[in-house]
């Protein structure tokens, strides 16, 4: 290459650089729901059915407002911050990929937008006839068939997975999950799942819950 | 001369730094005088018209020496840094000087957790206080601390205090620092474990002490504290069985007396999802 040809490709390089620190300076675009997601595939999967070997529920068919306030409170902390909450100090740091309150609605987007998708039970032998019956108690806020009602902050649960609702349940009931500060729906589902369900009856319950969506 | 970039806060700083620089202004020297002696030697014997090219062996002791003595050079100097290194590792992680405090400090993916010993200064105590990603700790108090690893290899860093010790699932790693100035820095995990890797972040938060005081009494009343549910050890090293682990009752008076066992949250998951589970 000769001389001038090096000089000019100096010129073309510093001329990118320069333009490329410039758009820096530019407004940062939102990207978008789908490319957000990607930080969550690796665990919730491509099409949000999770992966029970990662301990990471289904998203697919949960609605919009829950996915959104569960990202925010995994956010600020009120959920997943507690010392013995291991896997939701997990979500609690990939939460906060999410930089803005646009970036949760633009994946939140995305997520609700996926088509629900069945789950297979991990239970073993599980009695879900016996869960109908504690399933009374949680049918008053979250509906006859668990498809949930949003003006009392109560999130669809027919169809999630069974080892996932019988470990809330338990987190609940320990107090790993609804005792922040200022979280007080979790505070009525801890006093809810202390009373609704005996600890041995839990496993049944969840069972149950996911049979819901059949 | 490394502090003008980060701030020295702990004891063993200074002693890393002077080292690091010990070795740069070694290195640093010879590394000109070996460029000035080879571009001495290209200028000296570049190609001039009426000289033919020679084929040096190397093989004369005049020629020989420029490699010879180099060698010895970078043998002496190497003991000479080694000698000061074994002094600094001496200083930094054999001769720990006798704790006033303990702490615990629990790597999982992504976060950490932070055991405080409470007013008495000792762990596994019921005035433990348990904190997420933010570590409160005294300025010119001696903090001897046992690191552990939930899940995979993580490495526990203050740069500030030039402390940099790996976790091992399985194992508790001891070690010590003592902080020197007050101030809030980063904590950060600096071996890579997993996709939430870089969002592995924490504070560590230095005070007199009374602000100290007021922090860990702050701790003690806040929500954060009060559900302070299961010991403070991770549950794979305190769990009294597979299935169980020691829980306080919910701030059931000053002396947490209401200690019952439930089934392990974590453990019956992992148990109950048939075999998916890790």
């Amino acid at each position: 290459m000769s001389h001038v040809g090096i000089a000019l490709t100096a010129v073309a390089l510093a001329c990118g650089l320069l333009g490329a620190g410039c758009a820096r300076g530019e407004a940062r675009t939102i990207p978008t729901g789908a490319q957000l997601y990607a930080a969550c595939e690796s665990c919730h999967g491509a099409d949000g059915q999770g992966k029970v070997e990662l301990a990471a529920p289904k998203l697919a068919g949960l609605p919009a407002w829950y996915l959104t306030r569960q990202l925010q409170r995994f956010r600020d902390g009120t959920r997943g911050k507690h010392p013995d909450d291991e896997r939701g100090l997990r979500m609690r740091a990939m939460a906060r990929q999410m930089m803005s309150d646009a970036e949760v609605e633009a994946v939140v987007g995305h997520v609700a937008a996926m088509p629900d998708v069945e789950v297979v039970s991990t239970l073993p032998e599980p009695d879900p006839g016996v869960g109908k019956t504690d399933f009374a108690a949680c049918a008053v806020c979250h509906g006859e068939q668990g498809e949930g009602n949003e003006s009392i902050m109560a999130p669809r649960i027919a169809g999630l997975n069974d080892w996932y609702l019988a470990s809330q349940i338990r987190k609940y009931r320990t107090g790993i999950r609804g005792g922040a500060e200022g979280d007080d729906v979790g505070a009525t589902m801890q006093e809810m799942a202390n009373k609704a369900v005996a600890p041995e009856r839990i496993d049944n319950l969840a069972a149950y819950i996911q049979r819901l969506a059949e | 001369m490394i502090s003008w970039l980060l701030p020295q806060a702990s004891t063993f700083a200074p002693l890393i730094d002077n080292l690091v620089l010990f070795i740069a202004v070694i290195v640093g020297f010879w590394l000109v005088v070996a460029e000035v002696v080879l571009f001495g030697f290209i200028f000296k014997y570049r190609a001039r018209d009426g000289i033919r090219g020679q084929y040096v062996s190397g093989e004369d002791k005049s020629q020989k020496k420029w490699v010879s003595y180099p060698h010895y050079a970078v043998v002496v100097f190497d003991i000479v840094i080694i000698a000061a290194a074994l002094y600094v590792w001496n200083e930094v992680k054999v001769a720990a000087p006798p704790g006033e405090e303990q702490i615990r400090i629990i790597a999982q993916q992504w976060s950490w957790t932070f055991v405080h010993a409470g007013p008495d200064g000792t762990l596994d105590t019921p005035d433990d206080i348990r904190t997420v990603d933010d570590m409160y700790v005294q300025r010119d108090r001696v903090y001897t601390f046992e690191l552990h690893a939930r899940d995979v290899v993580h490495s526990f860093s203050v740069p500030a205090f030039r402390l940099k010790q790996d976790a091992i699932p399985g194992r508790v790693i001891h070690g010590w620092f003592t902080p020197t100035r007050e101030g809030t820095f980063d904590i950060q995990c600096v071996e890579m474990c997993g996709i939430g890797h870089g969002l592995m972040a924490g504070r560590i938060h230095i005070g007199s002490a009374a602000q100290f005081a007021a922090w860990m009494t702050e701790l003690t009343t806040t929500a954060v504290a009060a559900n302070t549910i299961t010991t403070s050890t991770p549950d794979r090293y305190a769990a009294p069985s597979a299935n169980s682990v020691l829980v306080v009752g919910p701030q059931s008076g000053p002396s947490r007396a209401s200690r019952w066992l439930v089934p392990d949250v974590a453990a019956h998951d992992h148990a109950s999802a048939a075999g998916g589970m890790r």
